[in-house]
């Protein structure tokens, strides 16, 4: 769960980042800006009224505790899902706290990266990074409580999602680790040589994704959005081994703009490369 | 004896090396290259003149939709050994565990100093060819660490100019020309939007932080509680702050009014066991490579946005 949002907070956001930022706007004489979009991103931005401002980063390096899990049962390792959800949320408070200095109503293109680091790898580095941007007119963007809206979608699928009457409000995220139970001597023995299902691995995989797109949906409901776009969930072990796993569900939340919801016409095109 | 003899050194030829070594040292390019790129440049706007280039047809034909003509495959590259810098966390006694962070200027300079290098010998291919731009630039690094210590940095590209421009004479100044990352199509997209680029930049820095012997404690116990290890977290906000500035600065001086395309790269060692010394702490790589870019009149002819549905 993302913690609440106060508009002008810099939780956690060291002096040199608050010092890039004034740098960044207090050059003399010319606004720059830079900007990881590609050019036809940047095109489409502009396009859908929007001017980028800058590149906004969060970051966080989290310590990830141990847990042993009880090796015959499927169960969720909260110490593990409980180190990664804060993280991810660091971070990206870290970024929209960026985005709200450079006084924009949003990020697009958002890129998470996890990485693991260090000794056993107990260190958990999550990054991300998009293109802060605002309305040229002024019109708001930003979520019900002051947050500015972030996005993973691409400058193209941002253009086409405003063209089809919504707004994106959040990046909205559930994870869950969990442990697959290891199987019994005497159920192994009995099942050589048979067709089988492995219910416990099936079990173990509904449960955990269940549990990452539960979470996922309560922050979704939390930000009052109509629904998730290109929600995905990726499963990743991280280095923990086998039997552990982290399912982790993220999809952009979006509200509408508009009562129709329709596109102009497309043309029909039939490209003759490749 | 056995009937191989070394031929005896050719007088000219070493001539020639001692010279291109010498251009290489100040910044500039091997003769065999100079001469090559004189010859096609004296071609130019003869029969005789041929232009080869990495671009597509459809780059190709964009780029010539623009008004531009291509005149030539161009390359920079660079070999560097970087310095030995240590790191001050190897003398973890004597700063009595407090935390603390600064960039490791050697390394800073060196990773710069080879970009730079190379970029600056692209820019002169393109300029000993006449042209005003160079498109589609592709950058490869590799670092070589293990064997000899060295990276290597080389750069490509298509420089291309004005096609109603005349070529260049012998003996003129070279013209003033942008370097680009974009292909042909972003560069049309480019300048149907009202922009032009200006140029290629790159900011970097290397960054080195000891953490307090509290945090190393956390680092180093696999059973600590879940917590954040705020002094890496603060020092990749320290690293980012001095490579983005670089990059706005160089932005700023060549006149660009944003940074588009930036590849972001950061990347963190901590705690490990390096090479040839032992680190202890975290290390920050940070690369940022961008095209800047500046207001330029579109061209008459725009394009409508529309929405396609391709039949494939």
């Amino acid at each position: 769960m993302r913690t609440p949002y106060a508009p002008g907070a810099r939780v956690g956001l060291p002096d040199s980042a608050v010092a890039r930022l004034g740098e960044n706007r207090g050059r003399p004489g010319r606004r720059l800006f830079t900007s990881d979009l590609s050019v036809n991103e940047f095109l489409l931005v502009r396009a859908a009224g929007f001017d980028p401002l800058g590149l906004v980063l969060g970051t966080s390096i989290y310590h990830i505790g141990f847990q042993f899990p009880r090796l015959f049962q499927n169960q969720e390792l909260t110490v593990l899902t409980q180190a990664m959800s804060p993280a991810r949320d660091l971070a990206m408070t870290r970024m929209e706290e960026e985005a709200d200095l450079l006084g924009a109503d949003g990020v697009v293109g958002v890129r998470l990266h996890v990485a693991r680091r260090g000794v056993g790898a107990s260190l958990a580095e999550f990054v991300a990074i998009g293109t802060a941007i605002r309305h040229r007119e002024g019109k708001p963007f930003r979520a019900p409580d002051g947050r500015p809206f972030t996005s993973d979608l691409s400058g193209q699928d941002f253009w086409t999602l405003l063209r089809a009457g919504y707004r994106p409000v959040s990046l909205v995220m559930g994870n869950c680790v969990y442990h697959v139970a290891l199987q019994g001597m005497a159920q192994a023995i009995s099942q050589i040589g048979r067709n089988v299902e492995l219910q416990n691995y099936t079990q173990a995989l509904y449960d955990a994704r269940e549990l990452a797109l539960t979470r996922m949906q309560a922050e979704a409901e939390a930000e009052q959005a109509e629904g998730i776009v290109g929600a995905e969930v990726r499963d990743d072990s991280h280095g923990w081994g086998s039997h552990t796993v982290e399912f982790f569900a993220i999809g952009t939340a979006i509200v509408p703009i508009s009562e129709d919801h329709e596109l102009p016409l497309p043309s029909l095109v039939l490209p003759l490369t490749g | 004896m056995f009937g191989f003899r070394p031929q005896p050194p050719d007088a000219e030829h070493l001539r020639r090396e001692e010279e291109s070594r010498r251009n290489l040292t100040a910044g500039g390019l091997p003769l065999p290259a100079v001469e090559r790129l004189k010859r096609l440049a004296a071609q130019q706007g003869t029969p005789q003149h041929l232009f080869s280039s990495d671009l597509s047809v459809a780059e190709l034909a964009l780029v010539e939709d623009l008004g531009f003509v291509a005149l030539g495959q161009v390359m920079g590259t660079s070999f560097y050994q970087l310095g030995m810098q240590w790191r001050t966390a190897n003398w973890r006694d004597k700063d009595q565990g407090k935390a603390f962070g600064y960039e490791m200027e050697v390394l800073t300079a060196g990773w710069g100093n080879a970009r730079r290098l190379a970029l600056g010998r692209l820019q002169q291919e393109a300029e000993l060819l006449g042209a005003t731009g160079v498109v589609g630039v592709k950058l490869k690094e590799k670092a070589h660490v293990k064997e000899s210590g060295a990276i290597e940095f080389s750069a490509h590209g298509t420089a291309i100019r004005e096609r109603e421009l005349p070529p260049l004479r012998e003996g003129s100044p070279p013209r003033k020309l942008f370097l680009s990352t974009f292909s042909g199509q972003e560069f049309w997209v480019l300048r149907q939007a009202g922009f032009r680029p200006v140029g290629i930049l790159v900011g970097n820095c290397v960054y080195f932080q000891v953490l307090s012997n509290d945090q190393w404690r956390v680092l180093m116990r696999l059973n600590a509680p879940n917590q954040e290890l705020t002094e890496v977290s603060e020092a990749m906000y320290a690293a980012r702050r001095l490579a983005l500035n670089r990059l706005e600065e160089q932005a700023g001086k060549l006149g660009a009014t944003g940074l588009v395309d930036v590849q972001v790269d950061a990347q963190l060692k901590v705690g490990q066991t390096g090479d040839e010394t032992e680190t202890y702490g975290a290390e920050y790589h940070f690369t940022l490579i961008g095209t800047g870019i500046a207001d330029a009149p579109p061209p008459p002819r725009r394009a409508p946005l529309d929405i396609v549905l391709p039949l494939r």
